[in-house]
């Protein structure tokens, strides 16, 4: 007896020793602690728990980790274990598991004579567990995975069958030793408590039964959830068809490797996880690859215009192009496109549309003509891939200065009219492609005057979102080109970029930004250069303005440098308090932008600012002078800005936004 | 904005400024203009040389620093300001307001003089 129990001992001293590292000692009965574990001093708090017979669970010492312990309550025998561990890998659940299985094996032995098999059996399990923890170093496969630990389960413990269920809530699948299936297995998912113990039959009967699950009808079943972080990813089981033959030391196995394999399919499914975000990653890199080798190299020199493109691609959704090409009569055709979905489909298509375009604009000189064509030649590839493509074609006339366009669903073409200084928009002319292979579009001419910009944009424009969640929309785009004009359009994308960034604050890009321009120079005569601008509407940012105003000084037309600086300082002055006045007075502590310009004339600076505060209303009353006994501490700003202008005015436009315009003349002081 | 303060002798106080003087930093001028005055000084200069840019708000700052030292019997005197601030100073009428000195030193013996 005596012997059997020394082996057994020794096996377990061996098998945490090839397991952890480290040492073991066991004490049964009321064995004394010898104060050491091989050879190894026991630590004073190690020690305290022998003696008072309480369980420790780790304690960290500096040269390693110490585990106490005993008995659950309610177990006859008393086995204690004190074991010693270089590492804390978790193994203090095993050491109570073995404690309690020995512990088991004890008690049982004062009630029947069954000590040699119920410590075989305690064996078996111990190797079970040690080699659970082998499978989860080794199985990369989740199927694998499961099938080993039922089959490994089924050899250690007495049962019919041994079942585990997984899956999630579109679905779950049984895995069993005997290789059947299990019938409804969502069922026990949905009964099982979510404690992470394992329970009887007699607790999940009448759920199962209320289920109309066969397995109400067993004779014994034991069932353990299989959590994860708190996720209840499935259960593993023991069924049998003899009543009440699974005991408490099947209950205490069960429970310790649900545990284990719970954690193990966390573990897995994260992998996965990780796996698959890595492979879309590439594709991504891939697809941004694609579209960014078709977007063509340069843009075409075209005698009274000017043009300019940007493409800005969003991480996660990626379908928006631009394209140019010739046709044979010399005219110029532009393509601005957004394929619907993300990753390699899209720019396949997109590749699609690149290739029809080039292959179709040399011949066609109608841009309705040429979606049409595409539409036609597109639409099984669209349908198979489920997706639609918005696209705008212009072409640009070369005979005299004007374009006709085609809109294929796209969002609104913006047009800036200079002569009336307004915004007009250019509606779709047809459906997207990929909607209906019938559908007929239909070209518009348009005249162009000198000075009028032709905006071609993708809907991450018009749909930049704010933190608060609303979109820029045409009104705020509006905006941005009433304030940006009569800009070149280099100066003018570099505002609308900018602009989408302050709108956005901290919110990241959500979709593409393309944007593609054309501009119809003004007839020569007046040389000026164009400034636009845009600031958060924040006392931070005025002083980007300010410098902005101060760096233009040694380039303006006057001849005297000092005369030069005092100019712009001047007029930056005058600037800093009227957008100083701005932001704290028309936004009142709202989110917003300032956008504007200034103007550098050949006798005079020139500023333009646009906001969407309240309406300004400046004091009428006559500026009294300064008592110098009893100065004010407010109201100098106006008195500057009146002081250093020529001309300063407000006016309220229409949707509630005010123009301010600020003119300081280069007089008293000798121009160029 | 950087605001450096020196206290050379009992009563004198040298406010250094650098950087802009403008809507964002003249809060933190004023605050530290009026604990100053609260502390009781006879004579506060504010030295200008390197401020590169100030505007109304500034100006107010200066203003409220000015009047909160009078209220206590003392005085802010301003050394060396540039060209940008001279003229915000000039067009406000603030020139006539406030001693301009053309350094600290001569700022500070000004103090001196008028000190009882």
């Amino acid at each position: 007896m005596e012997g059997d129990l020394g082996s057994v001992f020794k096996s377990i001293k061996r098998l945490w020793h090839t397991t952890t590292g480290g040492g073991l000692a066991v004490l049964g009965g009321n064995d004394r602690p010898s104060g050491s574990v091989q050879g190894r001093k026991l630590p004073a708090a190690v020690q305290r728990a022998l003696i008072e017979e309480s369980p420790l669970d780790a304690l960290k010492t500096g040269r390693g980790f110490w585990w106490v312990t005993s008995p659950s309550p309610g177990l006859l025998g008393r086995v204690q274990l004190i074991a010693w561990a270089p590492n804390d890998e978790g193994w203090g659940h095993f050491l109570q598991t073995w404690t309690d299985m020995l512990a088991f094996s004890l008690g049982e032995k004062a009630v029947a004579d069954r000590l040699t098999e119920a410590l075989v059996d305690a064996w078996d399990r111990l190797t079970f567990l040690y080699e659970l923890t082998h499978i989860a170093g080794q199985v990369t496969e989740l199927p694998d995975m499961l099938s080993s630990v039922v089959r490994l389960l089924a050899q250690v413990v007495s049962a019919e069958e041994v079942f585990l269920v997984t899956g999630d809530d579109s679905g779950w699948e049984s895995v069993t030793a005997s290789g059947d299936l299990l019938s409804q297995p969502a069922a026990l998912v949905e009964n099982i408590p979510r404690t992470g113990r394992p329970v009887g039959l007699v607790e999940i009967q009448p759920a199962l039964a209320q289920a109309e699950s066969p397995l109400a009808q067993v004779g014994d079943l034991l069932v353990a959830p299989l959590l994860g972080e708190g996720n209840l990813s499935g259960v593993i089981g023991l069924l049998d068809s003899r009543q009440s033959c699974f005991d408490s030391s099947d209950m205490q196995l069960l429970a310790s490797v649900a545990e284990q394999v719970g954690a193990l399919i966390e573990a897995v499914r994260a992998r996965a996880a990780r796996q698959e975000s890595q492979r879309l990653e590439h594709e991504l890199e891939i697809a941004a690859g694609i579209q960014a080798s078709l977007l063509p190299v340069g843009l075409p020199r075209i005698a009274g215009l000017e043009l300019a493109a940007y493409l800005r691609p969003a991480r996660r959704i990626g379908g928006d192009f631009y394209d140019v090409a010739e046709a044979k009569t010399g005219e110029t055709m532009l393509l601005l496109a957004d394929v619907a979905g993300k990753g390699t489909p899209a720019a396949i298509l997109t590749a699609l549309v690149h290739a029809i375009f080039h292959g179709e604009a040399s011949h066609r000189r109608d841009p309705a003509d040429l979606l049409q064509v595409i539409n036609q030649l597109l639409q099984p590839d669209l349908e198979k891939a489920e997706a639609f493509v918005t696209a705008v074609i212009v072409r640009l006339e070369s005979e005299s200065i004007g374009f006709s366009y085609a809109s294929a669903g796209h969002v609104d073409a913006a047009l800036w009219r200079n002569l009336e200084q307004r915004v007009e928009f250019l509606p779709a002319t047809g459906l997207p492609l990929g909607i209906d292979p019938t559908c007929t579009y239909h070209s518009h001419p348009v005249a162009l005057n000198p000075g009028d910009v032709l905006y071609l944009y993708s809907d991450g424009v018009t749909e930049a979102e704010n933190p608060e969640g609303a979109f820029l929309g045409l009104r705020g785009l509006s905006d941005i080109i009433n304030a940006t004009n009569p800009a070149q359009v280099e100066e003018q994308l570099r505002v609308i970029v900018e602009s989408l960034d302050v709108y956005r604050r901290d919110l990241l890009l959500r979709d593409d930004v393309t944007l593609l321009l054309v501009r119809a120079l003004p007839e020569n005569g007046v040389s000026r250069e164009v400034i636009p601008f845009v600031i958060p509407a924040e006392l931070t940012a005025v002083s980007q303005l300010v410098d902005l105003v101060r760096n233009l000084g040694p380039t303006l037309p006057i001849s005297n440098p000092k005369h030069r600086r005092q100019m712009a300082d001047d007029f930056a002055l005058a600037l800093s308090e009227v957008v100083t006045n701005q932001i704290e007075h028309a936004f009142q502590g709202r989110k917003g932008q300032v956008l504007g310009r200034v103007i550098v004339e050949a006798d005079q600076l020139v500023a333009d600012l646009y906001d969407s505060g309240v309406p300004f209303q400046p004091s009428k009353s006559p500026q009294i002078p300064v008592d110098s006994d009893d100065p004010p501490e407010r109201g100098y700003g106006l008195r500057l800005v009146r002081g250093l202008l020529d001309i300063f005015e407000c006016r309220r436009l229409e949707g509630e936004r005010n123009h301010w315009h600020l003119v300081k003349k280069f007089s008293g002081v000798d121009k160029l | 904005m950087k605001i450096e303060i020196e206290r050379p002798k009992p009563g004198r106080v040298i406010v250094r400024l650098q950087g802009r003087l403008d809507a964002d930093t003249a809060p933190g001028l004023k605050e530290q203009l009026h604990e100053i005055a609260r502390t009781g000084a006879e004579s506060v200069v504010v030295d200008m040389q390197a401020v590169n840019f100030i505007d109304s708000s500034g100006l107010s700052a200066l203003v409220s620093g000015l009047k909160a030292l009078r209220q206590q019997g003392g005085a802010l005197n301003l050394s060396q300001p540039q060209t940008q601030a001279l003229t915000a100073l000039r067009l406000t009428m603030l020139d006539r307001v406030f001693p301009i000195f053309t350094s600290v030193e001569e700022a500070l013996s000004e103090g001196d003089l008028l000190a009882p």
